[in-house]
């Protein structure tokens, strides 16, 4: 009975197992062809689309306050001249929001094609902003770029949720970014690890912290990061913020404001502009903390020299801010067929490489890596992690960004509050 | 004689040549008053909603005290600097030491200055570094600092370093049409001093000539953007940065009260404009009261020399600031306190191959624009015969008029509805545009730098030419424009240094397509890595310098033999 059961069992296990491998060799197959298949329709898209992009000038609006950021763009330009024969202009931003209200003095104007914008960096508030006024793109075009199969939104969520609102294909992702903080080591030993110990920290030495001047990007991610870590209950901060009763939800964060602000920096008179000017403080030694968006900014700011090699860096226990910025193309964009291909190429392994290198610019890939091929992973695996660069589990505790609708009532309240300098 | 037919031409390209400006005042004062059809308002009658709102704007009336309180003192503070500095330099070779100092100084934009400025002068700036920690005791740098403050006395010190020299050049221009010595021999056979004489009889005489300038000091500096975003406060920041903030919103409706505050800008000027001139006849009275008195202020010489060199501290920080800009563009490490770099590299000027571009776009620029300007001033200027008397009739005043607008009136006041037209026309961002505009600003100076040498010149050798049978535009090309050699050459190079200064007419006018050294260097302040901004300055005074350099060389080639001529000096 034993025996004949092994007998029987075993033919019918080898059955199953010969039939599984066949069918989902089958499948596979099939899998495979459409795979191939919709490849190679993809391949014969963007042959086309490089022949209509080629000799086309794309004027790529981007903020161009750090020069480590400008030298990547302008490398990325170089290569996409060289491949396929589109010129890259940078239009170098003090703030994107210059770029959105031009694109919608356009639509104001009527100015349907021929604009002055081709494609655009933005995520948040900018990218909800330009989607709800139409400002994108009429039609999907992200799945389309051949680039794409080396992304998993499984594994990064965001890439298409931006700020929780859907990227609907219109606009591409470029890199991660997380907020974490810098401080020099060589003038404080164990940094502040909560909006808590931050105040108790700013208390007791005097105009050695600040941040940028709100409605700055860092600037109003610092005060959303205040936010989040304050309130006892989030879930309104994930709703639109007319839905909220804005003063009650917000009042510890003006409290922990109110008394931080005659301890900050310059007594909270005089505010830097932006984050590398913040950064800027931190080398000078004006401050002992600085912010940045970027985990690996610190180590790239020492290998250029703009910080000292004492510089480290951390991130609050109850985690800090997380989101991913990306490139969309404006609806009225005079070439958006280059636009699209330089999308593709910075999303290409090559371009994720050279952008992650902490000697260039260090900004986390979009990329999965179950996707990528082996050198290619290789490439990433041996990329210099830096001096001053957490590993990626000490970057674990993340928070989610907000909607998008609560960072310019945040903005607005803080300079109503702030901004008469009394 | 021309005819009426001739005059009339003349007005009708100068309109058209200037059309832009009067057509962006247009586009200001409309949507101020609530109409702007894009956005679909379109009210009956004028509203005045726009400007309760920019009024309601946090800060707001501490930005229109900033900007009126930075505006007059930098003015002031600039006449009376450079007048100490005109009283102090009496001789005529210390007078050409003077004109060889201030004339490359008003050649660097106004953006370079306040970065060297903010490099000199921040907590962690240059000259602290060079003190600490030996004398003030500072291993790190210190919580109170000068720039940028909250009152804007780092923004006045950057106005000033630029307007002292600016107003010494054009004192001694009106200094070289008095008779200085006569008038101070007399005053001293009536026992005044040199001092005196000069307070008392020169001063008012080269006022009279300083008027028109010292008007574009004022307005200038109660509406300028560049430099205060680089030094300025900006908590609240001066007001016509507010109304520059309030045009880039994300809020298209924000452009209603902008435009609002734009008009504001426009009506703050000219209220401050009557204020100057009232001021200015309260100090007549008073000069006229002291001269009753009749002090003759023998002590006064050694008083006027010491407080003179006071008068120089302003430009003195600007070189200072210079000097700090040039060592930071080839910095390695540099940390607080030390005096000097620890290490020199030539990396960010490797890393400059990213600003090449703007640098060749603002040459083009500058050179294009320059050249149209000056074409089009002799051609107003030489179709009617040089004005050999001063009485002037009412079309020359209007025209006079219309040339020297821009330079009078705030460029945050119209540029917004200039953008507007621009991109109705599709040609924002276009060369086109940019060298138009930019020609409109030097339009003033190469009119105000030829005109008088035009009107100046000999009308017999003209005669000459002509009783020797060369038609007129032979005389033109071989007698008349041959010996304005100099005051083109002067007009061109201030016309590139004006060009390349320009900020705000660049990046309304270039939709950030066309980018310029000034641009780069005002975003690259605001943050950017210490020794690319570094760079970025040197590269801003490089330009207008080395035109400087190409034209004296050109000038002297083609010169030398000309004895009359060869002066060296450019006016």
């Amino acid at each position: 009975m034993h025996a004949t059961t092994r007998l029987f069992a075993r033919p019918v296990i080898n059955f199953i197992a010969i039939a599984t491998i066949m069918v989902g060799g089958v499948i596979g197959g099939i899998n495979g062809a459409t795979h191939e298949a919709f490849a190679s329709d993809l391949t014969s898209d963007f042959a086309r689309l490089s022949t209509e992009a080629k000799g086309q000038t794309v004027y790529f609006n981007a903020w161009g306050g750090d020069d480590k950021i400008n030298a990547y763009i302008s490398w990325a330009g170089d290569i996409v001249k060289q491949r396929y024969g589109v010129t890259l202009r940078h239009v170098k931003l003090d703030d994107t929001a210059t770029a959105i209200a031009r694109i919608l003095g356009e639509q104001a104007a009527g100015r349907t094609e021929d604009g002055t914008i081709d494609l655009v960096w933005v995520n948040g508030a900018n990218f909800a902003a330009m989607k709800s006024a139409g400002l994108l793109q009429a039609d999907s075009w992200v799945q389309d770029l051949p680039n794409w199969r080396y992304t998993d939104a499984a594994e990064f969520p965001g890439i298409v949720n931006d700020f929780a609102v859907p990227t609907d294909g219109l606009e591409s992702p470029w890199g991660r970014a997380q907020l974490v903080f810098a401080y020099n080591s060589a003038f404080l030993a164990e940094p502040p690890r909560s909006a808590r110990a931050l105040a108790e920290y700013i208390a007791n030495n005097p105009s050695r912290f600040t941040f940028p001047q709100p409605p700055d990007f860092i600037g109003n991610s610092f005060l959303k990061q205040l936010l989040i870590e304050l309130s006892t209950d989030k879930s309104p901060l994930y709703q639109p913020v007319e839905d909220a009763d804005f003063d009650a939800v917000t009042k510890p964060l003006w409290a922990w404001l109110d008394r931080a602000r005659p301890n900050l920096w310059r007594a909270g008179a005089v505010y830097p502009a932006n984050y590398p000017a913040l950064r800027q403080l931190l080398g000078d030694g004006e401050i002992d903390i600085a912010i940045a968006f970027n985990p690996a900014d610190a180590s790239a700011a020492i290998a250029n020299g703009s910080l000292p090699n004492s510089v480290r860096t951390y991130i609050h226990d109850a985690g800090t801010l997380a989101n991913v910025h990306f490139l969309a193309i404006p609806f009225n964009a005079s070439a958006p067929q280059g636009a699209k291909i330089v999308a593709n190429f910075l999303l290409s392994p090559e371009a994720q490489i050279h952008k992650a290198d902490p000697r260039i610019w260090g900004d986390p890939t979009v990329l999965s890596q179950g996707k990528l091929s082996g050198p290619d992973k290789a490439r990433f695996n041996t990329l210099p992690r830096g001096i001053a660069t957490l590993s990626e589990s000490e970057l674990a505790p993340s928070l989610a960004e907000p909607h998008p609708s609560w960072v310019n009532h945040l903005a607005r309240e803080w300079q109503r509050r702030y901004a008469s300098g009394e | 004689m021309p005819s009426k037919a001739v005059n009339i031409a003349r007005l009708f390209v100068l309109l058209l040549f200037i059309s832009p400006l009067l057509v962006g005042l247009l586009g200001v004062i409309v949507p101020a008053f609530g109409y702007f059809p894009g956005l679909g308002r379109t009210p009956d009658g004028p509203v005045f909603d726009a400007f309760w709102q920019f009024l309601a704007l946090p800060g707001i009336t501490k930005a229109i005290l900033l900007s009126l309180t930075t505006g007059f003192i930098a003015t002031f503070g600039s006449l009376i600097c450079s007048f100490l500095v005109l009283a102090s330099f009496t001789t005529p070779p210390a007078r050409r030491i003077l004109l060889r100092l201030s004339g490359p100084l008003i050649a660097i934009p106004h953006s370079t200055i306040a970065i060297g400025i903010l490099f000199l002068l921040a907590p962690s700036g240059w000259l602290l570094r060079l003190l600490s920690p030996e004398l003030t005791g500072l291993v790190r740098p210190p919580s109170w600092g000068m720039v940028p403050d909250p009152a804007g006395w780092g923004l006045i010190l950057g106005l000033m370093a630029k307007e002292i020299p600016f107003l010494t050049l054009v004192g001694l221009g009106a200094i070289a049409t008095l008779p200085i010595r006569r008038l101070q021999a007399i005053g001293a056979t009536l026992g005044y001093s040199n001092f005196a004489s000069w307070l008392f009889v020169i001063l008012p005489l080269v006022y009279r000539q300083l008027r028109l300038p010292l008007a574009a000091v004022l307005v200038f500096s109660l509406t300028v953007v560049d430099m205060a975003l680089i030094l300025g406060p900006s908590l609240p920041p001066p007001l016509a940065v507010m109304i520059f903030q309030g045009f880039n919103s994300t809020e298209l409706l924000d452009k209603l009260p902008s435009s609002a505050g734009a008009l504001l800008s426009i009506i703050l000027v000219i209220i401050a404009l009557i204020v100057w001139r009232i001021g200015e006849t309260i100090c007549g009275i008073g000069l006229r009261i002291l001269r009753r008195r009749g002090h003759r202020m023998k002590a006064a010489p050694i008083f006027v020399r010491a407080v003179a060199i006071l008068a120089i501290i302003p430009p003195i920080c600007g070189i200072g600031g210079l000097a700090a800009a040039l060592i930071w563009s080839v910095a390695g490490g540099w940390w607080f306190p030390d005096a000097w770099p620890q290490t020199l590299t030539m990396i960010h000027w490797q890393n400059a191959a990213i600003i090449v571009m703007p640098v060749i776009n603002s040459l083009i620029l500058a050179v294009g624009s320059s050249f149209i300007s000056i074409v089009l001033a002799l051609l107003l200027m030489t179709s009617r015969a040089p004005s050999y008397t001063t009485t002037k009739s009412r079309m020359a005043r209007v025209q006079h008029a219309l040339i020297l607008g821009p330079m009078l009136i705030p460029q945050i006041g119209f540029l917004f509805g200039l953008q507007v037209f621009l991109s109705w026309l599709r040609i924002d961002g276009s060369w086109l545009a940019l060298i138009w505009i930019h020609a409109i600003f030097i339009l003033p100076y190469s009119w105000l730098i030829i005109k008088p040498a035009y009107d100046a010149l000999d009308p017999r050798m003209d005669m000459v030419a002509a009783s020797l049978r060369m038609r007129p535009f032979a005389r033109l090309m071989r007698v008349t424009l041959p010996m304005l050699a100099h005051p083109i050459a002067t007009g061109f190079l201030v016309g590139v240094a004006v060009s390349i200064a320009l900020y705000l007419a660049t990046l309304f006018a270039g939709a950030g397509r066309i980018n310029t050294i000034t641009l780069e260097a005002v975003s690259l302040a605001s943050g950017g890595n210490r020794g690319l901004t570094g760079v970025a300055a040197m590269l801003q005074i490089i330009l207008p310098l080395g035109c400087f350099i190409i034209l004296q060389i050109g000038l002297y080639l083609r010169f030398r033999k000309f004895s009359a001529m060869r002066g060296g000096d450019l006016h």
